[in-house]
């Protein structure tokens, strides 16, 4: 049965079978199915659940965002508020722009008005100035031309007054000589009362007129005073040559002579040197130095005698003298007050000298470098100058001492000599004739002397004669004063000559204040004119010579009687006294301008022998400028003794 | 207008006086000559009146113009004195050192100034015709001295060759520049004449000269 059975049962089952498992494998599937959507639906949970966590990130995200969101807003809240009020402020601005905008404008309108009212009053002033420049200009013009013509006829009678001057010169001058001329060679004397008693005594113009005129006037001066026992007296040699010993007037110079060529040779090598330096070393060779040397210089100056100039010092002594690197200067300036002719000023300050305006002479023991004078008897003995030898220095000697620095001076002296008067006189001569040559020489800077033509040759060579002629009778032992052959209206008057200074006893250790004994040595001085270069001086020399010795005797007298020291002018010693009256008688017979002439010269003499009592110092001070007073006073000398 | 001003040179920028003072014949006229035209005359005449010159120079790059005058020294001669002294600024008082009376005669001069010129006149003392050394009568230090104590300026020169002119003008306008660029001048007392010329004032110059030649012509 099983298998019938089975068979049944699989008959009647196997459609159930197949039904059963049909629908069991659509169970299946459809189990599959929802397993697959099962795994789907969870997958996409998961992702959804995922999802929603990263969501809810984002969620508290956005809130922080809308929290921020928040502010923010609350804070574009607050920035409008301010927004609106910064635009009102800007509105306001904008406002008041506009108004500063008027009145600037306003304001630039008003600023041209006043600068154009300003540009056309400066325009019319300008103008009106234009046209008071142009006014002014001419009236410059005219007054230019006035000037112009004004100075014209200012120089014109200048002219005029010169030529005046001139003629007056010459008229006075022409009176004399026609006297003289007429009369000198038989008697001098009585030419000369006639001069003299002839109206006026020319003394005021005396100073204006050239030196030709004043050696004129001292010498109607010195007539007077010849006497007929005055055989010193300059009148009386001009009775022996009928003329000035010592004359500055030449009439004729040889031209002929060698010496003439040389001095032109001369000039030509000197001016045609690159270096215009005067040296004795460039110039000792030349034909006309030479002959200057030989002739005039050396036995003017007779160096090799000297006592005071070593051999050796020979040679720089005379390239010195020839280079002009000599100064020659009194110890004090006071000295040059003591010499003849000297015009004191009243008012002379003490300031002006290094010792006090009322002192002596300063002089010193040394004895004269040149002549050995030790003597310190007289003004002329004494040594009272320095000859001072500068060194040979890059710039010009001269400038070196000239330069304002107080200390550059004394250094620049190698040498010091001291020199009585003769010897100044006779070493100055000869400075002066190379004063001279330097000035030839240097005759491109000076432009004093320009050889363009013969004539100017002709007249150098005239000067240097009469140089050389001085020099010739400095060496015979006459001279002119030397201070005055230059400025001739320096020469002072012969009125003012007058006063007496007092003298003090001041002297110093080292420079002695000699012991003058009187003015009348020193009128028989070297100094003995003011200007004349043709004054009796040769006379004068032997005067002094003489003199000398009879002032001593005299001196004797006076030193012997010693009287106290005074200073007035009433306590003269009686000697001198008694000689001042007897001058004074002399004086009596000649016209009144005499007398004051006289007693001008009298005054100081008196005085000075009063000092001599004092016996520090004496003053011999207001020297005449004429002859006259030393010829009377040597005179009445000789009368007293 | 400005050429009109050029053609009378006022291309200077200070203009003073200075005198020349001094005894006659001690060379003013020549160191005058020589300053202003390098001449020398050996033969000059006693000067007669007033005579002037002018000449320009430069101080510390300011151009200087120094009108000089010059009168006689001898009494006869000198016809004026006030209108000589008013409104100089500078004085030379000249002497010879070979004269020594004409050195003497300086401190006459000085009073001369001091009762003329104005009181704050700068002064200065030259030793003329240094070239005439050995017959000098005026020793350097003497007269230096003096200078110093009168509280003046000191050269020693020579009109003949030159020397130490330049310097003895030059130190004078020097030491007149000085003092007025310190404005110890007062300028007033002179007009405008010391003043710097600048542009507006050519027309204010003028009055000053119209006063003092009216002045001038009531004195003499």
């Amino acid at each position: 049965m099983p298998n019938t059975d089975n068979s049944k049962n699989l008959a009647r089952t196997s459609p159930e079978m197949d039904l059963l498992s049909e629908k069991l494998v659509s169970a299946m599937t459809r189990n599959f199915n929802l397993e697959t959507e099962l795994l789907d639906l969870r997958k996409n949970l998961e992702f959804n659940k995922s999802k929603v966590d990263g969501l809810e990130s984002v969620k508290v995200e956005r809130d922080q965002l809308k929290e921020r969101v928040k502010g923010l807003e609350d804070n574009a809240k607050s920035t409008n508020i301010e927004l609106q009020a910064a635009f009102k402020l800007k509105q306001d601005a904008e406002e008041e722009c506009v108004k500063l905008r008027h009145e600037i404008e306003e304001l630039s309108a008003s600023l041209f008005d006043e600068a154009n009212t300003m540009v056309s009053d400066a325009r019319k002033e300008t103008h009106s100035t234009q046209i008071q420049n142009r006014r002014l200009v001419l009236t410059i013009k005219e007054k230019d031309d006035m000037i112009e013509s004004l100075s014209e006829e200012l120089t014109t009678l200048k002219h005029i007054i010169e030529n005046m001057e001139n003629e007056r010169i010459g008229r006075a001058k022409t009176a004399t000589p026609t006297l003289t001329q007429d009369n000198s060679f038989a008697s001098p004397l009585q030419s000369a009362q006639e001069d003299y008693n002839g109206t006026s005594y020319p003394i005021s113009s005396q100073s204006e007129i050239g030196q030709k005129d004043s050696e004129k006037n001292i010498n109607s001066g010195d007539l007077p005073s010849s006497n007929s026992a005055d055989i010193f007296g300059s009148p009386d040699l001009e009775n022996y040559n009928g003329k000035y010993i010592f004359s500055p007037i030449y009439n004729s110079l040889r031209l002929d002579q060698e010496g003439f060529q040389d001095f032109k040779r001369f000039v030509t090598f000197l001016q045609g040197r690159a270096v215009k330096s005067f040296d004795y070393a460039a110039i000792k060779e030349l034909a006309l130095f030479k002959k200057l040397m030989l002739e005039d210089i050396e036995p003017a100056l007779r160096l090799d005698l000297a006592p005071g100039v070593s051999y050796f010092n020979r040679k720089p002594f005379l390239s010195a003298i020839v280079e002009g690197r000599v100064v020659i200067e009194p110890i004090s300036g006071i000295n040059e007050a003591w010499k003849l002719g000297h015009q004191r000023n009243t008012d002379t300050e003490t300031k002006l000298f290094s010792y006090p305006s009322d002192s002596p002479p300063v002089a010193t023991m040394e004895e004269c470098a040149i002549c050995g004078e030790s003597r310190n008897d007289i003004l002329e003995h004494a040594r009272l100058y320095t000859l001072k030898i500068q060194r040979r220095s890059k710039s010009k000697p001269a400038s070196a001492s000239s330069i304002i620095l107080p200390q550059s001076i004394a250094p620049a002296h190698l040498y010091q000599y001291s020199l009585c008067t003769f010897c100044v006189s006779r070493i100055r001569t000869i400075c002066e004739l190379f004063a001279l040559l330097r000035i030839i020489n240097d005759s491109d800077k000076t432009k004093i002397w320009i050889f363009s033509r013969e004539d100017v040759y002709v007249k150098a060579w005239c000067e240097i004669n009469k140089l050389r002629a001085k020099i010739f009778w400095a060496r015979i032992g006459t001279w002119d004063h030397v201070d005055n052959n230059r400025g001739n209206s320096s020469l002072p008057l012969l009125e003012s000559y007058g006063p007496v200074t007092k003298t003090n006893d001041s002297s110093s250790a080292l420079k002695v204040s000699l012991e003058i004994q009187n003015v009348f040595k020193e009128a028989l001085s070297v100094d003995s004119n003011t200007d004349s270069e043709n004054h009796g001086v040769d006379l004068n020399r032997k005067q002094a010579l003489i003199g000398t010795e009879d002032l001593q005797k005299v001196d004797g007298n006076l030193k012997s009687s010693v009287i106290p020291p005074t200073t007035t002018m009433k306590e003269y010693p009686k000697q001198v006294l008694d000689r001042v009256q007897q001058e004074e008688n002399l004086f009596k017979n000649d016209t009144i301008s005499q007398l004051n002439l006289g007693q001008e010269h009298q005054l100081p003499d008196g005085k000075n022998d009063e000092e001599v009592e004092a016996s520090t110092a004496c003053s011999p001070k207001a020297e005449m400028s004429s002859d006259n007073g030393s010829a009377e006073s040597d005179e009445s000398y000789k009368d007293a003794s | 207008m400005s050429n009109s001003a050029e053609d009378y040179s006022y291309d200077y920028e200070y203009l003073f006086k200075i005198v020349l003072v001094g005894e006659s014949s001690v060379g003013k006229s020549n160191l005058l000559s020589r300053f202003t035209r390098d001449e020398f005359n050996i033969e000059s005449k006693t000067t007669i009146g007033v005579e002037f010159a002018t000449r320009t120079i430069e101080v510390d790059g300011k151009r200087i113009k120094a009108q000089i005058w010059d009168t006689a020294g001898q009494e006869r001669y000198r016809a004026v004195t006030a209108a000589y002294y008013r409104g100089a600024v500078g004085a030379l008082l000249v002497y010879d050192i070979s004269n020594s009376s004409s050195y003497e005669g300086a401190s006459r001069w000085l009073s001369e100034l001091k009762d003329h010129a104005d009181a704050n006149i700068v002064v200065e003392l030259v030793g003329n015709k240094s070239d005439l050394n050995h017959l000098r009568a005026v020793p350097t230090d003497e007269a230096k001295s003096f200078a110093t104590e009168k509280g003046l300026l000191f050269t020693e020169a020579s009109a003949l060759n030159s020397e130490n002119v330049e310097l003895a003008f030059q130190q004078l306008i020097k030491a007149i520049y000085d003092m007025v660029s310190k404005h110890q001048f007062d300028m007033n007392d002179y007009g405008n004449d010391n003043k710097p010329i600048t542009g507006g004032q050519t027309i204010t110059l003028t009055p000053t000269p119209k006063d003092s030649k009216i002045k001038k012509d009531s004195c003499c």
